[in-house]
């Protein structure tokens, strides 16, 4: 039964019949699991305590930061360099005195996944990286549970419920159905070197939680078979059905016994099989002083102000016309804004029989701050 | 016969376009070979083909006026 304030709290759901005492009830006998407390965490975790999900497990192993807080709105400026769980908790459990939390200081690897998710019905993937929502999805298949996936890229942003369960027994497709394999490094850039438009992950986070209230309640029906994709900059949401595919699904599977033997890192790296090279900002740096020969590129587009002396200019939609302007003999640096577009040209011309070419890793944004650091 | 190609995430960048006409492409593999070597990079990203918003596993058959999405895994949250 609610209590008295819990019935004042929640009263503008109990007005709702598709939720009513029956479904507050059910809520406040849940228990949720949280991955991440970054963009997308932060309004699920806002949203889920104030629907009165009776138990929220909050999983992060990253400290407040400064560049954080313009969309990870649960953060105060007081909060930076604290742990981001605790920070979290704290604020939340002042917004709902009727819920209890378990912080999870730590950072999910394949030796704790089990027994954390093992201890919650519904799992929400707020994460910023291939190996832990790779190990997520596994995790959640083999102990056969469902979890809200969300991610986001600059204005754009996926929803999904995976390895759901619906009411006849039909099992939903999984992450690995989505992508069996992890995308090549510096392929899929996360939201620290690509940018994110800051209300994004407010939307992608709220229907994470749409998905887990129905979930739980029962009204309305489940985003399982199909991956929402959400676009703010054309204003439309698209909804893509997906079929399981159960050889994705035994991936997984396989590592119900050796899920601890499995590297993650290892997986979401493999896929960088061919022999692109990658140059640091200070290995470059170290080349100038001793004045190796090298011939620098610059492959934005023109009317940059913060290049590299001595670079010259092939912008990429160019670049196929000018490519007797590369040399074959020197040491060659293509370089960009992060370092994202630059790596597919590095591997565009290492295919072409380049073996000289570099891709400056994290573009100029890294070559200042090497720059910066050194004032 | 046209078809729409909509991309999406970082292949909006890596494409230098949101959206194309092609012309004349009977089937998706087709189609995606001739993405691949009108983009220099493309073949270096992961990516799911989706027409008309229906994702396929295999090499499916194009009509007029179908619309293809491309669509890469997003890594941010």
């Amino acid at each position: 039964m609610l209590s008295y304030e819990e019935n004042i709290y929640y009263s503008r759901h109990l007005l709702l019949k598709e939720i009513g005492e029956q479904g507050q009830l059910k809520l406040k006998n849940a228990k949720v699991l949280v991955i991440g407390v970054g963009g997308l965490g932060c309004p699920v975790l806002s949203y889920l305590t104030g629907a009165g999900v009776g138990h929220i497990g909050v999983l992060d192993s990253d400290l407040v930061e400064k560049t954080n807080l313009h969309r990870q709105f649960l953060f105060g400026t007081s909060k930076i360099g604290k742990p981001k769980t605790e920070a979290v908790i704290n604020h939340l459990q002042d917004l709902n005195p009727h819920i209890s939390f378990t912080e999870h200081y730590l950072r999910l690897m394949p030796e704790n996944a089990i027994d954390i998710i093992k201890n919650y019905d519904i799992i929400i993937d707020a994460t910023d990286n291939f190996p832990t929502r790779y190990l997520i999805n596994d995790a959640c298949v083999i102990l056969d549970k469902p979890f809200v996936y969300g991610s986001i890229d600059r204005f754009q942003g996926q929803v999904s419920v995976f390895n759901y369960t619906d009411y006849a027994g039909t099992k939903g497709p999984t992450y690995r159905c989505l992508f069996p394999l992890s995308p090549s490094p510096g392929t899929a850039p996360d939201c620290s070197q690509n940018g994110v438009f800051g209300v994004l992950p407010g939307i992608i986070g709220n229907l994470q939680v749409i998905e887990v209230i129905k979930m739980i309640t029962g009204p309305g029906s489940i985003l399982t078979g199909k991956v929402l994709v959400v676009d703010t900059l054309r204003s439309s949401f698209y909804s893509f059905v997906l079929n399981r595919n159960e050889n994705a699904v035994l991936q997984a599977i396989k590592l119900k016994n050796n899920i601890t033997n499995f590297d993650y890192n290892d997986f979401c790296q493999s896929t960088l099989s061919d022999n692109t090279k990658q140059i640091s900002a200070q290995e470059l740096n170290k080349k100038i002083i001793l004045k190796d020969t090298i011939q620098l590129i610059d492959i934005r587009e023109n009317g940059c102000t913060d290049y590299i002396e001595g670079c010259v200019n092939i912008p990429m939609s160019g670049l196929d016309k000018n490519i007797n302007h590369i040399k074959k003999d020197i040491d060659v640096v293509i370089y960009c804004d992060f370092g994202i577009n630059s790596l597919i040209i590095t591997k565009f011309l290492t295919d072409l029989g380049f073996d000289n070419v570099y891709n400056l890793e994290g573009g100029i944004e890294s070559w200042k701050n090497l720059n910066e650091n050194k004032k | 016969m046209k078809v729409k190609i909509l991309f999406f995430g970082i292949l909006q960048e890596a494409s230098g376009k949101q959206e194309m006409i092609l012309n004349g492409i009977n089937d998706s593999d087709t189609l995606q070979n001739q993405l691949k070597s009108l983009i220099p990079g493309l073949k270096d990203f992961t990516f799911r083909l989706a027409i008309n918003e229906e994702f396929i596993d295999s090499n499916c058959t194009l009509k007029e006026g179908d619309i293809v999405a491309v669509i890469p895994p997003f890594a941010g949250g």
